[in-house]
């Protein structure tokens, strides 16, 4: 095909890709603004979430080889010395169980003289953090429950230490959670020992922040922050973070709170998936 | 043109292992890499190899396509990736009307050019509400993509001549 004279063809000589450019620009522009705005990634990825199976699999192996082989070759005295370790555990826990159960007692009776609903009982199911760890340069945190376990897409994820954060994404077999120390993180807190709600964010690096606290209001820097349950999605007294910075704005209306988080995502590799609230 | 078909259906097993490595790769850490934001963008440098060498000839809509995929597997908005490998294709195309690239300088840079477009574009429609930069960072980033696109095209013009 000879180029026509006004067609300027130098040292290329294929045909101009441009409107077929033009077309595809075009639709995927309106693909990310359809995503943006209705969230079809979510869902595509959902249903196929058996596609990224089998490469989760292949980078948890080395780990659940070497796992498996180290458990093959325990010896009885380890075993044994295991075994002695958790039976203490077992006796300090229960104890600490009837301690528990009388201050629980206590607390129903307070709380049904003050008339105020007992909402922290809560039905939750055991996961472990699996590999990998980043996705194209983005950190993420995957379990290794997904839909089949019951797992919703929303529902809140603690540990023995306090809340770790959010599922954002699950699939059949795994699902992705949201740390709390992620920008599009939010929830709702108090004070451990005062009444002052307020909603934090995370900063997108290690911490978390409350961007505008009064500056009437006082603050000290240790203060404990536990959920508020305002929102009914996170049960109430989920230890969350401590307050370690306070920093005044400008104008002096306002303090900047920085917050460190009780959990990171590197210390641990168990958490508690809260599936739903019983309420009493 | 049979010598052509023949050719790019010896690529195309290749580029399937290669894509399904980026993705690997695009999940496992590097040690000596402690922070996530300079980690390299695997999918970038390997496109950005693949259209600058013209491995199998790939069109803008294989390309599309192709970049609707890794959207599935490894991207944080439908169509980002899509964007980012046709205008890779656009610009190399622009690029080769009015340029020839020679010698192997001419060619790190026409990758170098590519790969700089492409991150550019990449945080222009990133999701994430940063509203400052990070510019070392993002420095960072540039220099370890840039690096592991070469790498890459070292490694297709290996295979290029095996096949």
């Amino acid at each position: 095909m000879k180029p026509s004279k006004k067609e300027l063809r130098l040292f290329n000589t294929a045909q101009s890709p441009i409107f077929s450019f033009i077309i595809l620009l075009l639709i995927s522009l309106t693909l990310m603004g359809l995503d943006y705005r209705k969230g079809i990634h979510g869902e595509i990825r959902e249903k196929s979430s058996f596609l990224i199976a089998p490469l989760i699999y292949v980078l948890n192996l080395p780990k659940n080889i070497s796992e498996s082989f180290k458990g093959l070759i325990k010896s009885k005295s380890q075993l044994f010395e295991k075994n002695q370790e958790l039976q203490n555990k077992v006796i300090d826990l229960s104890i600490e169980n009837q301690r528990l159960g009388l201050i629980e007692a206590e607390n129903k009776q307070l709380r049904r003289s003050m008339e105020i609903n007992n909402s922290l009982d809560i039905n939750f199911i055991n996961a472990e953090i699996i590999l990998p760890k980043i996705n194209n340069g983005k950190r993420i945190i995957l379990i290794n429950k997904g839909l089949n376990d019951g797992i919703k897409i929303g529902q809140p994820v603690i540990n023995n230490l306090g809340l770790v954060g959010q599922i954002k994404f699950a699939g059949g077999t795994f699902s992705e959670i949201n740390p709390i120390t992620s920008k599009k993180y939010m929830v709702p807190v108090i004070f451990e020992k005062s009444t002052d709600n307020m909603i934090t964010k995370g900063n997108g690096g290690k911490y978390m922040e409350v961007t505008m606290f009064p500056s009437h209001r006082e603050v000290k820097i240790g203060t404990i922050l536990m959920t508020s349950g305002i929102d009914s999605w996170y049960p109430k007294g989920i230890k969350v973070g401590r307050i370690i910075k306070v920093t005044p704005k400008a104008n002096n209306q306002f303090n900047h709170l920085l917050i460190a988080p009780f959990t990171d995502p590197v210390t641990f590799s168990q958490v508690r998936i809260i599936l739903d609230k019983k309420n009493d | 043109m049979t010598k052509k078909n023949t050719q790019e259906r010896h690529e195309f097993p290749f580029l399937f292992i290669i894509i399904l490595t980026t993705l690997l790769f695009s999940r496992i850490n590097i040690p000596v890499i402690n922070s996530f934001q300079i980690m390299p963008d695997y999918f970038i440098a390997l496109f950005v190899s693949l259209i600058a060498s013209r491995f199998m000839n790939l069109n803008l809509y294989i390309l599309f396509v192709l970049g609707l995929l890794v959207d599935l597997l490894a991207g944080e908005l439908m169509g980002q990736y899509a964007l980012i490998l046709i205008f890779i294709y656009f610009i190399n195309f622009l690029l080769s009307k009015y340029f020839i690239f020679k010698t192997p300088v001419m060619l790190a840079s026409q990758h170098i050019i590519l790969a700089t477009i492409s991150l550019i574009i990449l945080l222009i429609s990133s999701i994430s509400y940063d509203l400052s930069i990070n510019t070392n960072m993002f420095i960072m980033k540039w220099v370890i993509t840039c690096l592991v696109c070469l790498l890459y095209s070292k490694l297709i013009q290996f295979l290029r001549n095996k096949i």
